[in-house]
């Protein structure tokens, strides 16, 4: 009898108080009739198994193809031709944020029309999290460079594999004095990055706001140890920083010496004839920076997607990271490598430029063709490791987009001189928050 | 109960309250028990409990619940059991719903809403989107997050609404595909008759729901205060004026002349070209092509009227972007467009003159309704957003017409295609030396296979590449199109693709004397190319004789990619129109050069 009072009561106590409170239940999702009112999040639908539809062949969402050459389409396109299968390459945008905000539409829809997804490191988490992505058994990881290598990795599971490496660079001039830097400090997450990077604040997966680097922010154009940074910078991405330092002058006549870029920057800046001297050598060098911020971008599969493309998918994107076509990405596109293998080959020497890869026709006197050599790539490859090895990830938050706006919207003010110290100090919280997704305070500071 | 008694082994309250609390602070405060169902922590918890204690308390524990059994007879013994351990449940639970009720739930994924718009509309959009979402926050989270982009041009929307929003830069005969930006869940368009435009020419008819007007407007004719006084003198009002009225006096009496967008890729200007055809103006509406300041959108107008502020300029835009200017809003857009001027806008505030009988702008929510893309939640969250924005006026200066003013620009658009406009020659010449391999093979040939988009039945284009054999040695012409319709745009398109690329940097000024032909065209010049290769003399007044020379050339403008520089900025020893402009996106930027250069006569 004591044994079954024992079970009675246990029974009773579970229904009586694990039954979800009235409080606790889900809002109903938004139905809208007559004068608004509050809407609520429409439900990411299941990972839908081959019940949409899907475009014919393989579809590779990415951003735009910024190598010299288009050599993202040619590599897919060469992949298409050797199998039954096609493979297309879907330039979504050249925008980070806009690149998110449509890969996360079609997911929530349930779409399957992309199969593979390209995505920036930054939002590895975020598609994760809410299950618009895969996880991923990597055969052999080991061939990766570590950090792009986590980067693509979540909750202790693969979920992107490593496509292209990013971590800065800087370039600098050999034929003006030092003058000015152009960094790109515009309202995008090239901005945020830039803004990490001269506050200086990450740690971890967290954002340690101190008064050092409200210093740092505040006093952007004259941060001790470097040449000042020019405020043009404040509208400058990637493309404009660029052609500012081509030009050796911003828009406003102030020269420009130094610039912080990505690696694909050294392409489109060595190709050209304008940036090489009389002899032929380059008109500037380049340094990996004392820390940065880890970019780049992973191959991920959609979580929509069937059993079979999704074999496909994995087939594809087991062959983009070949080493023979992330040799080729680097040396004709400009794109960073991802495998440890293409350094060391650079390393040794033995590295190919372009031409040599694709058995093309040297450039002769008949033609002002200007090929980077492999001494060039040498010297490239090198400084991109060190960079990749010195950098620092961003926080890995499925809100990271929603942070990276509130610590833009409070660096902003600090450089703009709208944010005193200690607001900027008390938007720890604020930023916090963000991380989880919370907004707290808006604007933060 | 005392310690002695604890001692003594006979239960304390401490047996039956401490071990569930416990457990419950472990449950509350570590992951690996949050996911375990409920009848497993109850184990936990009774496990923990019996852990804490030791083998010998179980027999006290026991020994407390024989004696709740023996303390009454049957059934009512075993009852006191069954609520002794419901209570000690409860108290575990209660613990863990305190330190669960502390901790926020993790934020649900925010739906992702993406909405297209007119430039100057923009930015309205945009912070009504902000306000959205923060009226929106539950708890700190986001159930929706608005992304807002700029909507193509009318052409561009119907091809990328047509195919599922990718471009066709390619012909099909690519293994790449771009989308045309953003693709949007909802679009506001100007009015509701360039919504029914967009609509009847769109082959999906479930593609587009026309909703309700999220904002109300008019075009007006805005100018400089000085200006504004010397109209209001001669109207002797400045209510209540019919747009013919305004318009002869503005251009005739006060000679000066009216600048606007085109309508071909403006919604605004085209329901003020629709206006002006009402009220008997097309002969003016000839005369725009000749306009001043000629730009694709209001945003680029005023920023190319900022640079000149002339009281001889009247701008025929919306009356909110006329507020906007003067509030300094449009910056942001304007550096985003490229727009030189980076400071505040507004120094010179604007003046608007209204006019009588204009049809309303009236902005209707277009919903889209993407087949692979569907979901009914998040087109309710859409609705949502169309029926907040209908209570919350995208301008505040006015509140949105109770319904549409409806009326049809389609006989507008036809008549300005076929009949107003006058057909226009273009050259385009792509720099086919090595330098310009790489930067401009891709791009040069999606911008020719774009063409179509702002050229109408009658206009007709030659492409050629332009080369030197040799460092500085005579200029090459190889013909790809001669005269091509708009129709066989994809032959010099693949032509560019398949080219070489292997020669040395042509002087233009030398091509200008070999792109012949009898009938007036534009020459538009797709290059990497510095212009320093022009000899004898300076390049400018090389190039601008060799232009003046060239009789059926009617201008002149070069596009330099990949980051170069206009080395030459202005022509000297002609008056024809010349533009010299590096681009990054060529494509657009052969567009807005075709519009511009249509005005060249």
């Amino acid at each position: 009898m004591t044994i079954a009072a024992l079970v009675a009561g246990l029974l009773a106590g579970w229904v009586w108080f694990y039954q979800p409170l009235p409080f606790q239940r889900e809002p109903l999702a938004g139905a809208v009739t007559g004068a608004p009112t509050q809407v609520s999040a429409a439900p990411v639908p299941a990972p839908n198994a081959g019940a949409c539809t899907p475009r014919a062949g393989l579809t590779v969402a990415t951003g735009d193809d910024i190598s010299r050459g288009s050599h993202r389409r040619d590599v897919i396109a060469d992949w298409s031709a050797d199998r039954k299968i096609s493979a297309t390459m879907l330039e979504v945008s050249g925008s980070t944020d806009v690149r998110r905000a449509q890969l996360a539409a079609a997911a929530q829809a349930g779409s399957c029309e992309y199969d593979i997804l390209v995505l920036d490191v930054a939002h590895v988490a975020e598609f994760a999290e809410f299950g618009y992505i895969k996880p991923i058994d990597l055969a052999d990881d080991s061939r990766f460079l570590p950090g792009p290598l986590e980067a693509g990795r979540y909750d202790g599971r693969q979920y992107g594999v490593p496509f292209a490496a990013d971590a800065p660079l800087e370039f600098a001039r050999k034929d003006v004095d030092t003058t000015g830097w152009a960094l790109q400090l515009d309202d995008a997450e090239a901005g945020t990055i830039n803004m990490l990077e001269l506050a200086d604040v990450l740690d971890g997966d967290r954002v340690a706001l101190d008064s050092a680097g409200w210093q740092a922010l505040r006093d952007y154009q004259r941060t001790a140890g470097r040449e000042p940074v020019l405020a043009e910078s404040l509208s400058y991405d990637e493309d404009s920083s660029l052609k500012a330092f081509r030009d050796g002058r911003t828009h406003l006549g102030n020269q420009v010496t130094h610039m912080r870029n990505w690696p694909i920057a050294f392409h489109r800046l060595a190709a050209d004839p304008l940036m090489r001297r009389q002899d032929g050598t380059l008109a500037f060098q380049i340094r990996a920076p004392r820390r940065g911020v880890l970019g780049g971008s992973v191959l991920a599969v959609s979580a929509h997607v069937g059993p079979e493309r999704e074999r496909q998918a994995l087939q594809l994107i087991e062959d983009l990271t070949r080493h023979d076509v992330q040799l080729r990405l680097f040396a004709c596109g400009g794109y960073a490598p991802v495998l440890s293998s293409v350094y060391a080959v650079y390393a040794a020497g033995h590295g190919p430029d372009c031409a040599a890869l694709l058995q093309l026709p040297r450039p002769t006197a008949a033609s002002e063709v200007v090929e980077i050599g492999p001494a060039e790539l040498k010297d490239l490859a090198a400084q991109i490791k060190t960079s990749v090895d010195r950098s620092v990830m961003r926080p890995r938050t499925a809100y990271y987009s929603q942070f990276s706006q509130a610590f833009r919207s409070c660096a902003t003010g600090v450089m703009n001189r709208r944010v005193s110290e200690q607001v900027f100090l008390d938007a720890a919280d604020s930023l916090t928050q963000a991380l989880s997704g919370r907004t707290v305070k808006d604007p933060p500071c | 109960m005392s310690t002695q008694q604890a001692e003594q082994g006979k239960p304390t309250w401490r047996d039956f309250v401490l071990p569930p609390f416990l457990a419950a602070f472990f449950d509350s405060v570590t992951e690996v028990l949050a996911p375990l169902p409920p009848w497993a922590r109850i184990l936990v918890f009774l496990s923990t409990g019996l852990a804490w204690y030791g083998a010998k308390r179980i027999k006290h524990v026991w020994k407390t619940l024989s004696t709740l059994r023996k303390s009454a007879p049957g059934l009512l013994g075993a009852a006191r059991i069954a609520v002794a351990v419901m209570a000690g449940i409860g108290v575990a639970f209660a613990f863990s719903l305190i330190v669960d009720l502390s901790t926020p739930e993790p934020c649900a994924p925010a739906t992702e809403i993406r909405m297209i718009t007119a430039a100057e509309t923009l930015w309205h959009l945009t912070e009504k989107a902000r306000q959205y979402e923060k009226e929106q926050l539950a708890d700190g989270c986001a159930p929706v997050r608005v992304t807002v982009a700029e909507a193509p041009a009318l052409g561009r929307l119907i091809d990328a609404l047509n195919s599922d929003w990718e471009r066709q830069d390619t012909g099909g005969t690519e293994p790449y595909v771009r989308l045309e930006g953003l693709q949007p869940d909802g679009w506001i368009a100007s009015s509701e008759g360039e919504a029914q435009l967009v609509e009847a020419a769109v082959r999906d008819p479930g593609l587009l729901t026309i909703g309700a007007p999220v904002a109300g407007d008019q075009l007006v004719l805005a100018m400089l205060p000085g200006a504004a006084r010397r109209v209001e003198r001669e109207l002797k009002a400045a209510e209540g004026v019919e747009l013919r009225q305004a318009w002869q006096v503005v251009t005739g009496k006060l000679g000066m002349r009216v600048a606007r967008p085109y309508p071909e890729t403006s919604g605004a200007a085209l329901s003020g070209a629709a206006d002006m055809r009402e009220a008997g103006l097309e002969q003016a509406e000839r005369g725009m092509l000749r306009a001043p300041l000629p730009s694709l959108t209001v945003t680029k107008l005023l920023c190319a009227f900022h640079a000149r502020r002339s009281e001889q300029i009247a701008l025929f835009i919306p009356a909110h972007s006329v507020a906007d200017y003067n509030d300094a809003q449009l910056t942001a857009q304007a550096k985003r467009e490229g727009c030189p001027e980076i400071g505040l806008f507004g120094s010179d505030r604007l003046e608007a003159v209204r006019l009588q009988g204009m049809h309303a702008l009236d902005y209707p929510f277009v919903s889209m309704r993407w087949p692979r893309q569907h979901s009914a939640a998040r087109q309710a969250v859409v609705d949502h957003f169309a029926s907040w924005l209908r209570a919350h006026p995208l301008f505040s200066e006015s509140a949105p017409p109770d319904s549409y003013e409806s009326r049809s620009l389609t006989e507008t658009r036809r008549r300005l295609d076929t009949e107003i406009r006058p057909s226009f020659g273009l050259h385009v010449l792509v720099d086919m030396s090595g330098s310009a391999r790489e930067l401009l093979r891709a791009p040069a040939s999606a911008a020719i296979r774009a063409l179509p988009d702002v050229l109408g039945p009658k206009d007709r284009v030659s492409v050629s590449g332009l080369a030197a054999g040799s460092r500085a040695g005579p200029a090459r012409l190889d013909e790809l199109a001669r005269e091509a319709s708009l129709e066989e745009m994809d032959e010099p398109a693949r032509a560019v693709e398949a080219a070489q690329f292997r020669g040395w940097d042509a002087a233009i000024s030398a091509a200008l004397e070999k792109v012949g032909g009898d009938e007036p065209h534009a020459v538009v010049v797709l290059t990497d190319g510095r212009l320093d290769n022009e000899e004898p003399g300076d390049a400018a007044t090389t190039v601008g004789r060799a232009l003046q020379r060239a009789e059926s050339v009617t201008g002149l403008s070069v596009l330099v990619v990949g980051g170069g520089t206009c080395r030459v900025t202005q022509l000297k020893g002609t008056a024809k129109p010349y533009a010299c402009r590096a681009v990054a996106e060529v494509p657009q930027a052969l567009a807005d050069t075709v519009l511009t250069a249509k005005g060249w006569r």
